[in-house]
């Protein structure tokens, strides 16, 4: 029986009835592990034994009725939120052999619903890339065409979840990290609203933008993975005080009334026609369960792209100065003096990509050019954000595509980092905007000798995560 | 369009990073290119549009200073890393 192609909700009865244990869910899964990792390579570590621990501490806790949604359920965790114990890389050099001494707050979060880790999942380098092709540790591959790429930056944690490798995974998102790989590899993403799931543990790349989030196979299941890791938490400075987290509550209600816009600029020149067709599809589908499906019009997005850019860069060269070689990571050798322990430490330790990301951010922070870079791309974040209110007195949510293509091959953006950032678009807006938005899979493109998946975006304002799901879900169940 | 030599020396010195020879062209074209791209928001008309450095509606308010029994003792904090007698090691870098 191969237990993880099942969602949480079957597995969930399944262990509450004690028709299996947690033990055997977590054997099943690293059986599946076994037999396929070493041909997606979706996972950096595989926690063998903690996660036989915690399977047998979720028996404990069902044994005792204590047991909820997610307890002996097995899962993936992103390789750039901390887990006491197990080593924590970001897929760089720099962090290879690190073994952090605390949780992370989403892990101390799952440790307590009693849900089972069973490793850590591949990624772009300190989360700056949008293929995985960016991890200086190993490449993975899309499960629906092993030649093409999963997406990224949290695409072993897509291509886990996709795989049957897992049954459901957490991802982190500061452009499009957990909707784009979700949208490449066919499962359901969700970037929260920012604030609502603590960053304390999580690995700082772009601290105004970085998000942690739930991928998995369904949209029910996504909502209580989030209902499970969302909560204020002090240790984190950004994190909200108070918010409803009853992210199931709208699941299953009809549509009747609610107010979804197609923002035009999403449909433009660059945009697939296949991605094009299968948004609009989906969009029908909605207009079908009772929505009202309206054209409208979000010229912001248009400055979107640059202004994150310039942003994230900057942060990331702020964030990542704290790898320096001398308290943890790696260090270079044969060093003469101080200066040098930093440069050839950093030049070392990081990939191409983060060194070049750490060099335009302090570009754009440098006297003389603030002004023109790093102070207009926030004004323009103002004038977004702006937009995005206006939009939302009008519509409820927005539906676009998250990604203008479907998954590419391996190696065909990756020489030209310009190219990849361009496929970003219809990402960037809503984490400039701190907005929650899903990407629920509506099909797939016949492309290459494979039918690659593609998925539609739902945006919401702040807080509308139940909204969301209630619209995700009622297009799922039309399938 | 690449960046001048004394640019890319300028900004590796602020980035604490060596940049190896044979990377230097690419990268001053790619770093080139990408200044270009964020020169499209010198288009945009932001008189009199305050700066978003953070969604958060979040005020710096101080609290109280509550002990915590979760701290992290002096031997967690120094395992995987260089040390000696509950110090980190370096190695010699003043002259």
């Amino acid at each position: 029986m191969e237990y993880t192609k099942m969602n949480i909700a079957e597995l969930s009865a399944l262990l509450q009835k004690r028709e299996v244990s947690a033990r055997e869910l977590a054997q099943d899964a690293l059986r599946a592990i076994a037999e396929k990792d070493a041909r997606i390579g979706a996972y950096l570590t595989v926690a063998e034994e903690t996660a036989l621990a915690q399977a047998d501490a979720a028996d404990a806790m069902l044994k005792n009725g204590e047991g909820g949604a997610l307890t002996g359920i097995p899962f993936a965790m992103k390789d750039n939120i901390t887990t006491k114990g197990v080593r924590t890389t970001c897929a760089s050099k720099m962090l290879e052999h690190w073994l952090p001494v605390y949780d992370a707050c989403v892990t101390e979060r799952l440790k307590a619903a009693g849900a089972v880790m069973l490793g850590k999942t591949n990624m772009d380098e300190f989360a700056m890339g949008s293929s995985t092709e960016n991890s200086a540790l190993q490449v993975t591959r899309n499960p629906a065409a092993p030649d093409h790429v999963p997406g990224g930056s949290s695409g072993g944690s897509a291509a886990a979840v996709a795989a049957d490798e897992c049954v459901f995974a957490i991802g982190s998102d500061t452009g499009g990290s957990i909707r784009q790989p979700a949208s490449f590899c066919g499962v359901v993403g969700m970037k929260p609203t920012y604030g609502t799931v603590s960053r304390y543990g999580l690995v700082a790349y772009a601290s105004s933008f970085d998000q942690i989030g739930p991928l998995t196979k369904t949209v029910a299941d996504n909502a209580k993975v989030l209902e499970a890791i969302s909560c204020h938490d002090r240790r984190d400075s950004t994190s909200l005080p108070e918010f409803d987290t009853k992210y199931s509550a709208l699941i299953g209600k009809d549509l009747t009334g609610m107010r979804i816009g197609l923002p035009k600029e999403y449909f433009g020149a660059g945009i697939h026609p296949d991605v094009a067709r299968l948004v609009k599809n989906a969009a029908d589908t909605l207009a079908k369960q009772g929505a009202e499906i309206e054209e409208c019009s979000l010229p912001a997005v248009g400055y979107a792209l640059p202004a994150y850019y310039v942003l994230c860069c900057a942060e990331a060269s702020s964030n990542l100065a704290r790898f320096d070689g001398i308290r943890y990571g790696f260090r270079a050798e044969g060093i003469e003096n101080l200066d040098q322990l930093y440069r050839k430490t950093r030049t070392q330790g990081f990939g191409r990509e983060v060194r070049r990301r750490i060099l335009l951010g302090n570009y754009v922070l440098s006297a003389g050019y603030y002004d023109a870079y790093y102070k207009k791309a926030q004004q323009a974040r103002t004038l977004l954000i702006g937009a995005f209110k206006e939009l939302f007195a009008k519509y409820d949510l927005l539906l676009t595509p998250v990604a203008p293509t479907p998954a590419y091959k391996i190696g065909e953006k990756s020489a030209d980092p310009m190219e990849m950032a361009l496929g970003d678009i219809c990402t960037v807006p809503v984490n400039l905007g701190g907005l929650p938005a899903i990407s629920v899979p509506c099909g797939t493109s016949a492309q290459n000798g494979a039918e690659l998946p593609v998925g539609f975006q739902l945006i919401g304002p702040a807080f509308s995560e139940a909204k969301i799901y209630q619209a995700a879900a009622a297009y799922e169940s039309a399938q | 369009m690449q960046l001048d030599e004394k640019t890319l020396d300028t900004l590796a010195w602020l980035s604490r990073l060596d940049i190896p020879e044979e990377e230097t062209a690419a990268l001053s074209e790619s770093i080139a290119e990408m200044l270009t791209f964020f020169q499209q928001l010198s288009d945009l008309d932001t008189e009199g549009v305050a700066p978003t450095a953070h969604i958060a509606p979040l005020q710096n308010v101080l609290r109280e200073d509550i002990p915590a029994a979760e701290r992290l003792d002096r031997d967690t904090l120094l395992s995987g890393t260089e040390s000696e007698d509950g110090l980190i090691t370096l190695p010699k870098v003043i002259g």
